[in-house]
């Protein structure tokens, strides 16, 4: 009897063990994977929603191209209010919001390098793991630039060693604690990022979606224009435009339909959008009335770009075919970037050069006369408007302002409401946009001073 | 009525009588030697015996068969073969036989009485007097230390409190022998012979890690060896009634017309109106708007609108009376080598909304005894249900950000379906009237259109085999399920839904003429869904008595794996009659018809594959001396196919040890008449979340319009520390019986430790994963007690009563917890839990409310002085200590409180249920929903207007702009929080039993059953009536229901 019960049991652990290592190690979801293969990695670059998509909006919404009337203004929630006044606390929602936003696509391009170190001896395709690289290097050196933009005081060279700019997250860990490291950190990180990626990136990619070689100068260009250093973005709009240079010839659109623009038209060389707040929501933004009057009645944006409600305009013209704003990269904004840096570099036929070549796409056929100017200042100064008819509504006006006026611009923004002004004067310590106060709370991070 | 029975009794059995050797006979209970009264059978003739017990009869041939059957006591059959003198029969009372109660717990049977963990068993008799679809909802009333949470839309069954905090919550639910992984409506509740909380670790650890939050164990009915063929049916019918929407507290036609107009005057709605997409706008703005209007024409027609109350029409025209059908069919029979057992069920739902459910439920069980000591045994049951949407009801008809205004209407005068606003203005719309198809939503008519039917099918098979020799026993079972569920949405080519998309696809072209992108016609989703999953297991008992000892063990392995597959896809442009389907591009984005913004085709496709595997090992022994010390002791191991966890924490291995005595062995004058059995146990169990991993993982998205490739999320992020959840308790019973069991029952104590808990850490979000990640940050403690008592009150020939009350308490308390923060707003969220040591896991904290000030202004405190800073109050001034503490938003008292009363063969049920020391939120007026959303509450009728409302009102003024934070601090305001103590008349039931009434049609036995259920509160200890658990949503509808039960 004993030998049939030791052989039942031998039986019943043999079957119940066969396969059992091979049964344990099934995929509990077939839709699941560890990040180990190329497919993988490039998979997750691809995720458009959380590296293309959820752009910050506060380089349009603290700007000076719209404004919100009294009723519209008081409809909204409280933070939207704050953020419109460039108020000095809550004017991010808790959790959810900018910083969150940008520190994801942080966090995704650290997790792909995290796993090319892991897999790189498995794997054993150097060039296919430098196109990885490259593209998460991309990712965050952008993401980088995005976030000192918000909430870091503009760049000078005097003052970026000393004051405090953003924290710059290297790795995936999650444990690991936040520090803000100076501006002079900050833009270093975001330019040596950018610079490693613009070495692997290919030279076409399948969509704009993907960052190329072009859109690596493109954001290495507009980084060395926010600091200021014409020579370099100068230099790096010209190498971005050596890829890709096609112009979109305004008069082949239907200008008055509701949203003209082709989406991924052949300007795009980076295809980006910023995840909307409620101040620019399309019906509440009107047209600042010095914006809309700077177009010529020839200037086929005016049509395009704009459309009437009530006594005031609208915004149509975004590259996203459709309400939400486009950020990306274009050829036009990096010509008028070339153009700029060779005017300030004293180069002005060459710089209205740049410039004509674009506004001829923009003039209705017959009517574009070349602009001409007689100092590098008077060109300068065309440039700047053109940039800012060009650019409006790319979530990129305020950053320019902050440049702007490091230059001794001295713009002062206003805002009125029920009769009250709220005024960001120059050099004004509001140009550092307050961290959302949760993160302060958790991190324990010093706060933009007041 | 005693003597109507009896005087059918005599005309049934009159003539068959034969006068000759008329003697007195007696029928006794055998225990008390008391006379009962009885009805004896000779043959077809029936004798009914008087109150004491006497009967006459004439013995005409010797010898005799009698059959002396008695309500509540064992027939006795028996052989009259001679007659000397007086003679007593005397019959044992039912009772004592359902004493030898048979515990399953999925994986061995035993006797109650050896049992040392903490069990209730529910016999198929405790359910019958209910009348629900599905099984597990006819619990709450019986059963003790369980309760039904309805924070959530389902209602979920907790055992004993909670176990875990964010980790896995469900109760296992175990059907004959395995976990059940189908639907568990397809259970037909006729064939439930009995079900079986397993509460303590010693009676429920053998499950191993699911079973942390408790075990009930489902039997089905088999058939019995030697038994003659029985036949048994029942048909219930249960009428549901309308439903009261006039408890919903919804703002009147009046306030909301008044707000609306108040926002139009100070410009609220400018920039929808002026926004080219053409957003949608209320009646009432759309009126203030209209320049054709005369002031005075639109102020006649805001005053028409004023009298309206939406629900009117609802009541009317929407919501009808439901009807649930139940018809039921058994047969059984068996002889010395086999048992068999068939069934068949029918149920056909129709609700108020005329949404159809119908389930046919077949069943067939055989068991056979292939040689002395080889038995084999299956279950076969299939299950079939199919379900059809029906109207859609009042939370469901919407107008604008899901909200609906109160004096929205559904029909005009004439009656005929009235457009409902949702996108897009609705007299745009009209303008595109002959360009396009009506792109309006009619929401009284549109359900003709959409036809959402669901058809499932469910086959189970369990084949068990049973090896005997010498005290051992082996045991192989496989069980086998699979469950195939369709669900086909049809929206044809007039619903909203599909006019709605083939509308904003149409592209206009220059001379006029349409194309269409999305082919006009209809829009059918469809999506199957296949589960399987296999069950082995195979196990050795072994069961030796010698002399006094008695040793019992059993060892075993169980490999379980479950498999689930789905697929999605969606057909544009379907002809119903053709089937012919359209094609469409999803690949890129297109204008909109309206807005002209782009996007893409909202395609459907997808398809899914998840396995989830187990492997266990499990034992247990028992070894018990004299039948009065018992000791216990079970371990087990599980793994299973976690994502992305190393070998080593797959496995878990979890353990119970318990004791029991029973007292009455040793203590012989308790004997007569009472009973005491002590029990003592302690164990862990565990809980594993499947979806906590510790790797980065990715999840596998639909492939990018931009690259035409997968694209893929990062889901989980490496998070190395993660642990087990596991939860030890220890539990101390005692099982009673008093004066002959005319008073039993149980109490038991218990206290749970559970560490390592799971919990949503907020961590700073610079890190990229997001505001919070999963950790192990929390330990929590319960306690409670649960005690079950069974009084029979009256016994007796007539009149009989007998309750049971089960009473529960359960107390948690966080007692470790990775706490960050101070800030009072982090505790005083709803739904969330506080995460405060030595509070309960979810409490109820609120802002204190220094009433109104004489601006209308909520006054909260600040330090302890009165403040109307809103932003400081919510935000991070309020430390914890500016908070009142109410208690447990969970009930710590509860249980349930049944009566029966019965006087021959009418019997009355009387089931209460309660629950109480908690707190609940009650709903109010909130501005900033009022304002961005269009959500009213009736409140808004008590705000505050003038100067002195202050004294005697405690709702804030309206205020415009809205001030959110001051919106916020009133929502979670002291002045909003109830006491939630409440007693709930669950069912009430009256049934008569009529036997041997009917021989000409067949039927043995008959019972009828009426039953009410829903019948609302008896009585809530907050003052303005809510109901805790259904505040300001629909209440389950009252309903009626007719019940028969036969036996052939």
């Amino acid at each position: 009897m004993n030998n049939r019960i030791k052989y039942f049991a031998a039986f019943l652990v043999i079957i119940a063990m066969t396969g059992c290592e091979k049964f344990l190690e099934e995929k509990p979801d077939q839709k699941l994977a560890t990040i180990t293969t190329i497919r993988d990695m490039q998979a997750v670059l691809d995720d458009y929603a959380t590296l293309n998509y959820t752009d910050p909006a506060m380089g349009e919404v603290c700007g000076d191209n719209y404004y919100m009337t009294d009723v519209v203004f008081n409809a909204r929630d409280e933070y939207d209010r704050n953020l419109y006044v460039w108020a000095s606390a809550n004017i991010f929602k808790p959790q959810y919001n900018a910083w969150t936003n940008i520190y994801a696509q942080v966090n995704v391009a650290n997790n792909i390098l995290q796993a090319v170190a892991d897999n790189s001896t498995i794997i054993n395709d150097n060039d296919a793991l430098a196109g990885i690289s490259a593209q998460a290097y991309f990712f965050r050196g952008r993401a980088f630039f995005n976030a000192l933009g918000i909430w870091s005081m503009p760049y000078n060279k005097a003052t970026a060693e000393t004051l405090p700019g953003i924290p710059l997250r290297l790795n995936a860990d999650f444990n690991e604690p936040s520090t803000r490291q100076s501006i002079a950190d900050g833009y270093d990180q975001a330019l040596a990022d950018l610079k490693k990626s613009a070495q692997f990136l290919p030279d076409v990619v399948p969509s704009p979606t993907r960052p190329s070689k072009a859109a690596a100068y493109g954001m290495l260009s507009r980084v060395y224009l926010q600091m200021r250093d014409y020579i370099a973005a100068g230099e790096y709009a010209d190498s971005c435009l050596r890829f890709q240079h096609r112009l979109l010839d305004y008069n082949t659109l239907t200008i008055t339909v509701n949203f003209p623009l082709p989406h991924l038209n052949e300007e795009v060389i980076f295809e980006s959008r910023v995840a909307t707040v409620g101040p620019i929501v399309q019906s509440r933004a009107l047209i600042n009335p010095v914006l809309y009057d700077m177009y010529h009645t020839d200037d086929l944006r005016k049509l395009a770009f704009f459309r009437a409600s009530g006594t005031s305009y609208i915004f149509k013209g975004s590259y996203q075919a459709g309400a939400t704003l486009f950020n990306g990269i274009t050829t036009a904004e990096m010509l008028l970037t070339r153009a700029e840096c060779k005017a300030r570099d004293g180069k002005v036929n060459e710089a209205l050069d740049d410039l004509n070549l674009l506004l001829q796409y923009r003039y209705r056929t017959g009517t574009f006369v070349p602009t001409l100017a007689t100092s590098s200042l008077e060109a300068l100064e065309i440039i700047k408007d053109e940039r800012r008819k060009e650019l409006a509504f790319r979530s990129m006006r305020w950053l320019d302002i902050k440049r702007y006026n490091e230059e001794g611009d001295g713009i002062t923004l206003s805002r009125t409401i029920d009769g009250k002004v709220y005024k960001l004067e120059p050099q004004s310590k509001g140009y550092a946009l307050p961290i959302p106060e949760d993160v302060i709370a958790l991190s324990g991070m010093q706060q933009n001073e007041r | 009525m005693k003597k109507i029975f009896f005087m059918i009794s005599v005309l049934f059995t009159i003539a068959a009588v034969a006068h000759s050797q008329q003697k007195v006979f007696r029928v006794v209970d055998a225990d008390s030697k008391k006379g009962i009264t009885a009805v004896v059978s000779v043959g077809n003739n029936n004798f009914p015996t008087d109150n004491n017990g006497y009967f006459k009869l004439s013995i005409v041939n010797r010898p005799v068969k009698l059959r002396i059957q008695a309500l509540n006591y064992i027939p006795l059959d028996t052989l009259l073969s001679d007659y000397n003198g007086s003679l007593i029969f005397h019959l044992r009372p039912v009772v004592k036989e359902i004493e030898e109660v048979v515990i399953s717990t999925g994986y061995q049977k035993i006797k109650q009485e050896q049992l040392t963990g903490s069990v209730q068993h529910i016999g198929s008799h405790m359910l019958e007097n209910q009348v629900s679809t599905d099984v597990l909802s006819r619990l709450e009333a019986i059963s003790s230390g369980l309760s039904v949470d309805r924070s959530t839309a389902q209602g979920r069954i907790t055992i004993r409190g909670l176990s875990s905090i964010n980790g896995p919550k469900d109760v296992l639910i175990v059907v004959d022998n395995f976990p059940y992984d189908g639907n568990l409506e397809n259970i037909n509740p006729n064939d439930v012979e009995s079900i079986t909380l397993l509460k303590d670790a010693a009676a429920s650890s053998i499950w191993g890690s699911k079973a942390g939050n408790g075990v009930i164990v489902i039997t089905t009915k088999k058939g019995k060896f030697n038994q003659d063929l029985q036949i048994q049916g029942s048909i219930n019918n249960n009428v549901i009634s309308k439903p009261n929407l006039y408890r919903l507290q919804q703002m009147s036609s009046s306030d909301y017309i008044d707000v609306e107009s108040y926002l139009f005057s100070q410009g609220y709605y400018q920039s929808a109106y002026d926004d080219p997409s053409m957003p949608g706008l209320t009646p009432v703005i759309e009126t203030l708007y209209n320049a054709d209007l005369s002031p005075s024409e639109k102020e006649e027609r805001l005053d028409r609108w004023r009298h309206l109350d939406v629900r009117d029409e609802f009541k009317n025209k929407v919501y009808g009376v439901g009807l649930n059908q139940q018809y039921n069919l058994q047969a059984n029979g068996g002889n010395r080598r086999y048992n068999w057992l068939a069934t068949a069920g029918y149920d056909r739902n129709r609700d108020n909304l005329d949404a159809l459910y119908a389930r046919l439920t077949l069943r067939y069980a055989l068991e056979i005894n292939l040689a002395k000591n080889l038995s084999v045994d299956m279950n076969i049951t299939h299950a079939n249900a199919q379900s059809k949407s029906g109207k859609q009801g009042y939370t469901e008809i919407t107008a604008l950000n899901g909200t609906l205004y109160p004096y929205a209407q559904l029909t005009d005068e004439d009656g005929n379906a009235m457009p409902l606003v949702q996108n897009y203005r609705l007299n745009y719309l009209s303008t595109l009237d002959g360009r396009l198809a009506d792109w309006k939503y009619y929401p009284l008519t549109d359900c003709l259109f959409n036809k959402d039917e669901i058809n499932l099918n469910n086959t189970g098979i369990n084949v068990g085999m049973n090896y005997r020799y010498a005290g051992f026993d082996v045991q192989a079972l496989y069980r086998m399920e699979r469950q195939q569920t369709t669900n086909e949405n049809i929206y044809d080519a007039q619903s909203y839904f599909a006019r709605d998309i083939v509308n904003s696809f149409a592209q206009p072209a220059d001379d006029g003429s349409i194309s269409y992108l999305v082919p006009q016609g209809g829009i059918m989703d469809l999506q199957n869904g296949y589960l399987l999953a296999n069950n082995l297991r195979l196990q050795l008992n072994y069961d030796k008595r010698f002399g006094s000892h008695h040793f019992n063990a059993l060892a075993g392995a169980e490999r379980r794996s479950l498999r689930n597959e789905s697929n999605s896809y969606r057909y544009f442009g379907l002809e119903t009659n053709t089937l012919n389907t359209g094609l469409v591009d999803l690949t890129k984005r297109y204008p909109h018809y309206i807005t002209g913004s782009n996007s893409f085709i909202p395609g459907r496709q997808s398809l899914g594959l998840t396995r989830n595997n187990f492997v266990s090992f499990y034992g247990n022994a028992s070894y018990s001396y004299r039948d009065t010390y018992f000791i216990y002791a079970s371990a087990r191991r599980d793994a299973s196919n976690l994502f992305g966890v190393s070998t080593n924490n797959k496995w878990k291995p979890l353990w119970s040890l318990g004791l029991a005595w029973n007292v009455d062995n040793d203590l012989p004058w308790l004997k007569s008449g009472a009973s005491l059995k002590l029990r003592a146990s302690y164990g862990f169990s565990g809980n594993a979340d499947p979806s906590r991993t510790g790797l980065t993982t990715i999840t596998y998205n639909t492939v990018s319009p931009f690259t035409q490739s997968n694209f893929a999320s990062i889901t989980r992020f490496y998070n190395p520390d993660l642990r087990w959840e596991t939860v030890g308790t220890l539990n101390i019973g005692v099982d009673f019986g008093l004066f002959d069991r005319r008073i039993s029952g149980s109490f038991d104590y218990y206290r749970k430790r559970a560490k390592d808990l799971f919990g949503f850490y907020p961590i700073d979000y610079t890190s990229g994963v997001g505001p919070t990640m999963v950790r192990n940050i929390a330990s929590m403690e319960g306690h409670g007690i649960d005690l079950r008592l069974e009084s029979r009150n009256l016994v007796g020939n007539g009149l009989q009563w007998g309750t049971i009350i089960n009473f529960s308490t359960n107390r948690d308390k966080v007692t470790d917890y990775y706490d960050v923060s101070t800030k009072g707003g982090d505790y005083i969220g709803t739904g969330t839990i506080t995460g405060l040591v030595g509070k309960p896991v979810y409490s109820v904290f609120s802002y204190r409310y220094g009433g109104l000030d004489q601006q209308g202004n909520p006054l909260g405190y600040l330090n302890n002085d009165l403040s109307t800073d809103y932003v400081e109050l919510t935000g991070n001034g309020s430390s914890l200590t500016d908070l009142r503490y109410h208690g447990s938003a969970l009930p710590t008292v509860f249980g349930n409180f049944t009566n029966r009363l019965s006087y021959n063969r009418l019997s009355l049920e009387v089931a209460l249920a309660y629950k109480f020391g908690y707190y609940f939120r009650r709903s109010s007026i909130q501005y900033t929903n009022l304002v961005g959303s269009g959500r009213g509450h009736s409140d808004y009728s008590l705000r505050w207007q003038n100067t002195g409302d202050e004294m005697h009102t405690n709702v804030p003024s309206f205020q415009y702009p809205v001030n959110d934070s001051r919106s916020l601090f009133y929502q979670l305001s002291e002045v909003l929080v109830e006491p939630a103590d409440h007693l709930r008349l669950q069912y009430v039931s009256l049934s008569y039993q009529l036997e041997n009434k009917f021989k000409n049609l067949c039927i043995r036995d008959m019972r009828i059953m009426l039953n009410a259920s829903n019948l609302g509160l008896l009585w809530t200890s907050n003052k303005k009536d809510l109901d805790p658990d259904y505040d300001n949503v629909l209440q389950p509808s009252k309903a009626y229901a007719l019940a028969l039960q036969f036996k052939f």
